[in-house]
C-alpha cells in the first residue's frame, strides 16, 4: 500500500474510535433533522388544535342590544357566556385568567345594522405568544351573525351574491408540483447538507492538524519517510469523507423527516416522492463531494497554522457565520441561478440544489457551477500543500 | 554517519517577533551559524548547549524538517535537501515532548511507523518480537494508548523510533522532564543503539548525562560551534575541575 493509503487508513481508525465525535456527525442529524421538521408542526398542531377547541369563557357587556348576535354565539360549542360582569373590571378578570376573552356591543348596534349601515363591535382579549384562539373563535363566531346578516341585506335589495361578483379570475400556473415544491422548500436541503458538511469536517480537520500538534506527533510523523503531500493528501481525504457522510445523513435525516409529517396533503407526497429519486440524489451528492474538498482543505489549512486544538477552534468557528449566510440564500425567495451567482463560492451551491429538486436545472448551469466550485476546491487544496510546505505554518513558535 | 557542512539556518521574525527583539528592523535570525560537525557509526555524538543555542533548530535540519538555508547535510551519504525521503528512511527520531496516538493499541501505534517506513510483513514481525521482548512489552501491546502508565507509553515511544532498525537515531532532548526510571530506559535505548553500530546524536543541557553517553561532543552557544571533538580531549584541556563549570567559562556565562 502507498504511504497516502497507510496514513489515510490510520487517521481513519483514529477518528472512527472516537465515538462521541462519529455520534454527533453522523447519528445525529439523522435523528435531530426529523425531530426538527416532523415533531414540532406536530407538538405546535396539537397545542393549536386544543387551544381551538378548549372551553372559554367569554363576558358579554350590552346583551340586551343584539339578542339575536348572543343567540348565534352562544350556538357555538365550547363558548360559555358571561352576563354579569361589570365592564370596568374586564381586563382584570382577563388578566387574571379567569374569563378569556370580553364582547361588548353598543347600544345603537341592531339600529344601526337594520338602517344599512355599519356598527361596530369590541373584542377584548389578551394574546400574547399564543396562537390567537381566542380572537380567532369570537371571529369565527361573529362572522357566522354577519354573514346571515348580510344575506339579509342582500335579500331586501334583491340582489343575488353573484351580482357583486363583476369579474372571476381563472388560475393556470404552468409550474409542475415538482417546481412549485422544489422551489418554495428546496433550499433547505442545501443549507442542511452544506452545514453539516463543514461540521462534519471541522472536527477532524481540527484533530488531525492542530490536535496532532499538541499531542507532539507531528514531529515524529515529518521525521517518517512520508512525504508532506502524503501526509496531508492521507489526512485530506479523512476529512473530506467526514464532511461527505455528514452532509449525507443531513440528506438523509430531511428525507426520514419527511416521512414524519403527516397532514400534508397527499399530492404533495406524491410529488416529494418524485423529487427523491436516483437521478435527484445522485446530482445532490454530486454537489455535495466538491464542498467538502473545499470545506476540507480551509478548515485544514486553518487547524496546520493552530498551535492548540483550542486556537484552532476559535479560528474556525467565525468561519461557521460565513458559511451560514450563502448557504441561506437558497431560501430566499427571488434569487435566482444564472451565470453570475453560479460563480459565487456555496450561493451557487445552494441555488442549484433548488434547481435539481425542482426539476428545472439545465446541464449548461450544471457545468459552470460544478466545474467553478472543483477549480476552487483544487486551488484551495494547492493553496494548503504550499501552507503546510511552510515552516512558519508547521513550527510556528 | 551525519556529516555537517556549513550549516546555517536564519528564521524570518514576525511582526509580534520584531517587536519583542527591540529593534523593529531586525527581519530575520540567525539561528544556526556556520556549523559543521560529524558523527560516526558506533559512536555517541552529543550536542551541547543551554535552551536557544539553536540545538533542536539543527536536529530538525537533520530530520529534513527544516530546510537548511545554506550549507549541507549528509546522511549515509545521502543529502537532506535533494533526498530528503532517503534521509528519512535511515533515520529515527525521538524527542522528550513526542506524543502517541491516544486511539490506537501500542501495537497499531508501532505498525504504523513500519508501514510508513515500508517494512515487509515477515520483517516487521521478526523486529517487533525482537523489540517486545527487550522492552517487556508483551502484555500491553493490545491495549489502547490511552489506557497506558507513562513508562509504558515511553516503551512504544521507543519501539516506535527504532523499529525499522534505522543506521542513525536522532535523539532531541530526550530525558528532560522524565522520570528517573523513564531517564534510565532511554538512556539504555541510547547505549544500545551504539553498540548496534549505529549513528547516535543527542542533544541535552545535562552535563553529567552528556558525560557518562557521549564519545564525541560540540558545544553550541548562539548557533555557534565552541567546541568539537572527543569527550577525552575536552576533559583533558578543561581549565576548570567539572564539565559544567568549564562549559559556562567557555561559553561566557551568560545566557543570551
Amino acid at each position: 500500500m502507498n504511504r497516502i493509503g497507510i496514513i489515510f487508513q490510520k487517521e481513519l481508525k483514529d477518528m472512527l474510535r472516537d465515538r462521541r465525535t462519529l455520534f454527533f456527525m453522523i447519528v445525529f442529524p439523522i435523528i435531530i433533522i426529523p425531530l426538527l421538521i416532523g415533531g414540532i408542526p406536530k407538538v405546535m398542531t396539537g397545542i393549536m388544535k386544543e387551544k381551538m377547541t378548549e372551553e372559554i369563557s367569554i363576558a358579554v357587556i350590552g346583551s340586551e342590544y343584539s339578542p339575536e348576535l348572543i343567540s348565534v354565539i352562544s350556538s357555538v360549542d365550547s363558548i360559555n357566556l358571561v352576563f354579569n360582569l361589570e365592564e370596568d373590571s374586564l381586563e382584570v378578570f382577563i388578566r387574571n385568567k379567569e374569563i378569556d376573552g370580553a364582547i361588548k356591543i353598543p347600544k345603537e348596534f341592531t339600529d344601526t345594522i337594520e338602517s344599512f349601515g355599519t356598527a361596530e363591535l369590541y373584542m377584548i382579549y389578551l394574546s400574547s405568544g399564543d396562537f390567537e384562539a381566542v380572537k380567532k373563535r369570537l371571529e369565527i363566531a361573529v362572522n357566522m351573525f354577519i354573514n346571515e346578516k348580510r344575506a339579509e341585506r342582500m335579500e331586501r335589495l334583491g340582489v343575488q351574491p353573484q351580482d357583486l361578483e363583476p369579474v372571476i379570475i381563472s388560475h393556470k400556473n404552468i409550474a409542475t408540483d415538482q417546481e412549485q415544491i422544489g422551489k418554495a422548500a428546496g433550499g433547505w436541503l442545501p443549507y442542511m447538507f452544506i452545514l453539516y458538511c463543514f461540521m462534519g469536517a471541522m472536527y477532524p480537520a481540527l484533530d488531525l492538524g492542530a490536535g496532532e500538534k499538541e499531542r507532539g506527533t507531528i514531529e515524529t510523523l515529518l521525521a517518517s519517510p512520508a512525504g508532506r503531500m502524503e501526509i496531508l493528501m492521507g489526512k485530506f481525504g479523512v476529512i473530506s469523507l467526514f464532511g461527505f457522510l455528514s452532509a449525507i445523513s443531513g440528506v438523509l435525516g430531511l428525507i426520514v423527516g419527511l416521512q414524519f409529517i403527516t397532514d400534508i396533503p397527499a399530492e404533495i407526497v406524491e410529488t416529494a416522492k418524485e423529487i427523491i429519486q436516483v437521478k435527484t440524489i445522485a446530482l445532490i451528492i454530486l454537489m455535495i463531494v466538491p464542498v467538502s474538498v473545499l470545506f476540507s482543505a480551509v478548515l485544514l489549512s486553518f487547524s496546520f497554522y493552530a498551535k492548540s486544538f483550542k486556537e484552532a477552534q476559535s479560528l474556525v468557528t467565525p468561519i461557521n457565520f460565513l458559511i451560514i449566510v450563502p448557504a441561506m440564500v437558497g431560501m430566499i425567495p427571488g434569487i435566482e441561478l444564472n451565470w453570475k451567482t453560479a460563480l459565487i463560492p456555496i450561493v451557487n451551491i445552494s441555488l442549484i440544489s433548488k434547481d435539481i429538486l425542482a426539476g428545472t436545472v439545465s446541464l449548461g448551469m450544471l457545468l459552470e457551477v460544478f466545474s467553478s466550485m472543483i477549480l476552487l476546491a483544487i486551488v484551495s487544496l494547492v493553496f494548503t500543500r504550499w501552507w503546510f510546505n511552510r515552516e512558519e505554518v508547521i513550527f510556528r513558535g | 554517519m551525519i556529516e555537517v557542512q556549513q550549516l546555517t539556518k536564519e528564521f524570518n521574525l514576525n511582526r509580534k517577533q520584531r517587536k519583542e527583539s527591540g529593534n523593529f528592523h531586525t527581519r530575520k535570525v540567525i539561528a544556526v551559524n556556520k556549523v559543521s560537525f560529524q558523527c560516526r557509526p558506533g559512536r555517541i555524538f552529543g550536542l551541547i548547549g543551554p535552551n536557544g543555542a539553536g540545538k533542536t533548530t539543527i536536529l530538525r535540519m537533520i530530520a529534513t524538517m527544516l530546510r537548511p538555508t545554506s550549507g549541507t547535510i549528509l546522511i549515509q551519504n545521502e543529502d537532506s535537501v535533494k533526498h530528503p525521503e532517503n534521509v528519512r528512511k535511515n533515520l529515527g527520531f525521538l524527542s522528550n515532548n513526542t506524543g502517541l496516538y491516544d486511539r490506537l493499541t501500542a501495537e497499531e501505534m508501532i505498525k504504523y511507523y513500519a508501514d510508513l517506513n515500508g517494512m515487509e510483513p515477515p520483517k516487521f514481525i521478526k523486529r517487533k518480537s525482537e523489540l517486545y521482548r527487550l522492552l517487556q512489552m508483551e502484555d500491553f501491546i493490545h491495549r489502547r494508548i490511552a489506557n497506558l502508565s507513562s513508562g509504558m507509553k515511553q516503551k512504544v515511544s521507543i519501539a516506535r523510533t527504532i523499529i525499522h532498525n534505522p543506521p542513525v537515531v536522532v535523539f532531541d532532548e530526550p530525558t528532560t522532564g522524565l522520570d528517573v526510571l523513564s531517564s534510565r530506559a532511554i538512556v539504555e535505548l541510547i547505549l544500545r543503539c551504539r553498540d548496534e553500530g549505529k549513528t547516535v546524536i543527542f542533544s541535552s543541557h545535562r552535563m553529567t548525562e552528556v558525560e557518562n553517553l557521549c564519545d564525541d561532543i560540540a558545544i553550541l552557544h548562539r548557533g555557534k560551534i565552541f567546541f568539537h571533538d572527543t569527550i577525552e580531549t575536552f576533559k583533558n584541556q578543561m581549565k576548570t575541575s567539572t564539565l559544567e563549570e568549564e562549559f559556562i567559562r567557555l561559553t561566557g556565562g551568560d545566557d543570551r
